[in-house]
C-alpha cells in the first residue's frame, strides 16, 4: 500500500514535469527546410505589407528558407534586443538602429557579413560595398569587420506650414535658413498658432535626433581628442541655452518635455504646430493623414549654426545575429531584402523611405521632391560623435544622457551649466565601465 | 512559509494512517519553485557576476561589485528617497480617502450598492488605460483638469507631469486614487462583521458616536488596515508601470523611483548584474520595512 502510493506520487510528478518539458519544447525541426527569425521594427503596415510581399517572393526563389517575420516596434526594440541578449532567444536576422551595431559587434552578438559581400557583389556584378554610402559604411564597420547591409538612411528636415507663415507675415517661400532665424520666424508665428515649432524636449530618441543638428552646429562635439566626454565646453552650453530657450520662450508645446515622438509629429500633422523637424516618411505619412494641410507644407534644409549646416544621419541596416543557426540562409535573406536586384526598391518606395545603396537612390522616384532634397542633405548628415568613429557605448550614451540634459534644462530642474556637468560626468561614467 | 509548515505537521500526526500529505504538496511545490524560488536563487546568482551585455554575453563572478556600485551611487540614494516618499504618500492618500468612504459606504441607502460599484472602476482599470485617461486629464494644452488646476493657480501653462516640482506628487496622487477602492472594499467588509451589539453595550455605558468609532470601530478596523497597507504598500514600493508611462521617471530624475531605476538598469545600460543587485537590495528593504508591520499585525490577529 505504501509502496503504491509512492508509486502515485512519483508518477504524478513525473507526469507534470513531463507536461513541462513538452510545453517549452517543440523548437526543432522537422523537415529540411531552413526557417530564418525576422524582428522587423517598422509598424506602418505599408512598410509591413512591403515585407511580406518581398518574403513571398524570396521564398519561391528560394525553396528550401522560409522567413518568418515577428513585428517588433522601434520603441521596444531595445528592450526586446536586451532580453534576448540575456535569454539567448535572439532573432536570426533583424534590422537595427545605425547606432548600436558597434556595440552589438563589440560584444560579439553580431555575425560580421564580409564573407557573404564578395558573393553579393559578384550576383550583382558590381563592388556592393562601393554602392554603400560612407556614412553606412563608417557606422557598420567595426574593426575592420563590416556588421550591417543598408537598408534605409535618412536625415531630418525642416518641415513649415505655409499658411500660417502667410497669416504670421513671413514669406511662405523663404524658409529659415539659420537658427536664428527659426527663432525669429517661431516668435512671429506665436501670434497665430500655440506652437510655433513643436521641438521635441523630452527623453525620447527624437529629442536627440533634432538637438544633435545643433550642438554640431555650434562647433560642439561629444568626445574630446582623449576620447572622454567633450560636451563641457562654451559651444556645447550655447547649444544647449539656445535649444533649451525654445522651451523657456513656449516656443513649442508646453508639454514638450514630457512628449512622445508622435505627440511632437501630430501636432503638426494637425495643423496646430507650425514647424516640425522630421524624416523623409513623414511627408507621405502628412499625405494620407492630412490631405488639406498637405498643400501647404513645405520642406527646407536643416537650418545653419555658427559652424553651418549638419543634418542628421540616421538609417538602419539588416545584420545577423552570432547565435543563429542557419546563417546561409540568414544571409541569403540579407541580400535580397537590401539589394538594389531583389526587394530593397519595392521595400524603401512603399515605406518612403531613401534606400540605402546610391545605385538605386540615383533613379526615380528618389530623384522627385521632396525626396531629392532629402538625398541631397544626406551629404551633410553626421553622426552624434562626429567628427569621431563609432562608439560601442554610443547607444546608451544619447538614451541616457544627452536627452536628460536637455529635459532637465528645459524644464528648468537643472541650468544649463549644471546640467552639462552631470551630463559629462555620466558620460564618462558609461565609458570607464 | 514556516506557518503553512506547522499546519501540515499537526495534521499528519492528527490523521494517523491517512495519505501523507507530502504527497499533495509536493507537485505544487515543485511547481512554485521553478517559478518563483529558482528565478529568485538566479537573480540572487546573478548580483554577485556584474554582468554587463555590453562588454560580454555570459555572466561571470565578479563578487560584490554591482553592489559597490549601486551603494555608492548618489542617484540610488536620491531614489530610494523619492521612493519612500511616493510608498508613503501612496498609503497617506489610500487611507485618508478609504476610511471614511468605508465608513460612508457602511451606511444602508438606496444608491449605496450601485455606489459601491462604480467606485471599483479604477482598481479593475489596467495601468496602461489609466495612465493614458490621466495624461489627457493633466495635458497642458487640453487638459480640462489641468485647466482647472491652472485657473486657481496651482500649475504653470504646462501639465503638472512635464514640471519637475510636481511630477513625482500627481503621480502619487493617481497611485492612490488607484488603491482606494481596494482598502476601501476591505474595510467595508470588517465593517460589516462588527456586531451591532456592540455598539449598543457602547450606547447603554453612554458613548456617543466618536467614541463608539474611537473605542469599537478604530480598533477592530486596524487589524484590516495593518494587512491591506503591507498589501498596497509593497504593490507601491515595486510601482513601475504607472510613473513609466506617464513621465518615464522624468522630467530629468524628478520622478524616478527604485523601479524605474531598475527597468534602467538593464534596459537602457544593459547591465542585468547590476539590475540583479538592485532588485536584491530592493528585496531586502521591502523585508525591513514590512517585517515590523506584519508582525504587529499577527501579534493583533492572535
Amino acid at each position: 500500500m505504501k509502496l503504491g502510493r509512492t508509486i502515485i506520487a512519483v508518477a504524478s510528478i513525473a507526469a507534470l514535469s513531463s507536461t513541462l518539458v513538452a510545453c517549452s519544447g517543440g523548437g526543432s525541426s522537422t523537415s529540411d527546410k531552413q526557417k530564418v527569425t525576422f524582428w522587423q521594427f517598422d509598424t506602418a503596415k505599408a512598410s509591413i505589407d512591403a515585407y511580406k510581399t518581398a518574403i513571398k517572393d524570396f521564398e519561391k526563389k528560394n525553396p528550401t528558407i522560409t522567413v518568418d517575420m515577428q513585428i517588433v516596434p522601434w520603441a521596444d526594440q531595445q528592450q526586446k534586443i536586451t532580453t534576448a541578449l540575456a535569454s539567448g532567444a535572439l532573432p536570426d536576422v533583424s534590422m537595427l538602429g545605425n547606432d548600436v551595431v558597434a556595440q552589438y559587434a563589440a560584444n560579439g552578438a553580431l555575425a560580421p557579413l564580409d564573407s557573404y559581400v564578395a558573393g553579393w557583389s559578384k550576383a550583382e556584378g558590381i563592388d556592393v560595398k562601393k554602392d554603400m554610402y560612407a556614412g553606412d559604411i563608417s557606422y557598420y564597420t567595426y574593426k575592420d569587420k563590416l556588421y550591417g547591409s543598408p537598408v534605409a538612411d535618412e536625415t531630418r528636415m525642416v518641415y513649415y506650414n505655409k499658411d500660417l507663415f502667410q497669416q504670421a507675415g513671413l514669406d511662405p517661400n523663404t524658409p529659415p535658413a539659420t537658427w536664428d532665424e527659426m527663432e525669429k520666424d517661431a516668435k512671429a508665428l506665436k501670434s497665430v498658432v500655440s506652437v510655433p515649432w513643436s521641438a521635441p524636449m523630452s527623453k525620447q530618441y527624437v529629442t536627440v535626433q533634432t538637438f544633435m543638428s545643433v550642438y554640431l552646429s555650434y562647433g560642439a562635439s561629444l568626445f574630446d581628442s582623449k576620447g572622454k566626454c567633450g560636451l563641457d565646453t562654451p559651444e556645447f552650453k550655447d547649444a544647449l541655452t539656445w535649444y533649451t530657450g525654445i522651451a523657456k520662450q513656449g516656443l513649442t508645446s508646453p508639454d514638450a518635455v514630457n512628449a512622445t515622438s508622435d505627440d511632437i509629429a501630430n501636432l503638426f500633422s494637425n495643423g496646430k504646430a507650425g514647424m516640425l523637424i522630421d524624416g523623409p516618411s513623414r511627408y507621405n505619412a502628412i499625405k494620407e493623414a492630412n490631405p488639406d494641410l498637405f498643400k501647404n507644407v513645405g520642406v527646407a534644409a536643416i537650418p545653419a549654426g555658427p559652424k553651418g549646416q549638419f543634418g542628421f544621419l540616421g538609417g538602419w541596416p539588416l545584420v545577423m545575429w552570432n547565435t543563429s543557426k542557419v546563417k546561409d540562409a540568414a544571409a541569403k535573406w540579407i541580400h535580397y531584402a537590401t539589394s538594389p536586384d531583389g526587394a530593397l526598391s519595392q521595400i524603401a518606395q512603399t515605406s518612403g523611405i531613401l534606400p540605402g545603396r546610391k545605385s538605386l537612390a540615383s533613379k526615380a522616384p528618389w530623384t522627385d521632391a521632396p525626396y531629392d532634397q532629402f538625398a541631397k542633405q544626406l551629404s551633410k548628415a553626421y553622426a552624434y560623435q562626429y567628427p569621431a568613429g563609432p562608439s560601442p557605448k554610443m547607444g546608451e550614451i544619447e538614451t541616457a544622457s544627452i536627452q536628460t540634459a536637455v529635459q532637465q534644462v528645459a524644464s528648468g530642474a537643472l541650468s544649463v551649466n549644471d546640467a552639462t556637468k552631470a551630463l559629462c560626468t555620466d558620460i564618462n561614467g558609461i565609458l570607464a565601465k | 512559509m514556516s506557518l503553512a509548515v506547522r499546519t501540515i505537521k499537526g495534521r499528519s500526526r492528527r490523521a494517523t494512517g491517512g495519505t501523507n500529505p507530502w504527497y499533495y504538496v509536493t507537485p505544487a511545490m515543485i511547481v512554485v519553485g521553478l517559478l518563483t524560488i529558482a528565478p529568485l536563487l538566479y537573480g540572487l546568482y546573478l548580483s554577485f557576476t556584474n554582468w554587463s551585455l555590453s562588454s560580454s554575453l555570459t555572466p561571470q563572478l565578479e563578487g560584490v561589485t554591482a553592489y559597490q556600485t549601486i551603494l555608492g551611487d548618489p542617484n540610488f540614494w536620491a531614489n530610494l528617497v523619492r521612493t519612500i516618499e511616493w510608498t508613503v504618500g501612496t498609503l497617506v492618500v489610500e487611507v485618508v480617502v478609504a476610511v471614511p468612504l468605508a465608513l460612508l459606504l457602511n451606511i444602508r441607502t438606496p444608491v449605496t450598492g450601485t455606489v459601491t460599484g462604480f467606485m471599483m472602476i479604477p482598481w479593475i482599470t489596467p495601468f496602461v488605460v489609466l495612465s493614458y485617461a490621466w495624461l489627457f486629464l493633466y495635458d497642458g494644452q487640453s487638459g480640462p483638469l489641468h485647466a482647472i488646476m491652472q485657473g486657481l493657480g496651482l500649475v504653470g501653462a504646462s501639465s503638472p507631469l512635464a514640471n519637475p516640482a510636481t511630477a513625482l506628487w500627481s503621480i502619487t496622487l493617481i497611485s492612490g486614487w488607484k488603491g482606494v477602492p481596494f482598502l476601501t472594499i476591505a474595510l467595508l467588509a470588517t465593517l460589516k462583521s462588527i456586531p451591532h451589539e456592540l455598539y449598543e453595550a457602547g450606547a447603554i455605558d453612554g458613548a456617543g458616536r466618536w467614541k463608539n468609532f474611537a473605542a469599537i470601530t478604530l480598533p477592530l478596523m486596524r487589524p484590516t488596515l495593518g494587512a491591506m497597507c503591507v498589501v498596497l504598500g509593497v504593490q507601491a514600493f515595486y510601482s513601475f508601470d504607472l510613473v513609466w508611462i506617464l513621465t518615464q521617471g522624468g522630467p530629468g530624475t524628478s520622478s524616478t523611483i527604485l523601479g524605474i531605476q531598475l527597468f534602467q538598469t538593464f534596459f537602457t545600460q544593459a547591465s542585468p548584474g547590476e539590475a540583479a543587485a538592485l532588485g536584491t537590495i530592493m528585496l531586502v528593504l521591502a523585508l525591513i520595512l514590512l517585517v515590523p508591520v506584519l508582525r504587529v499585525t499577527a501579534r493583533r490577529n492572535s
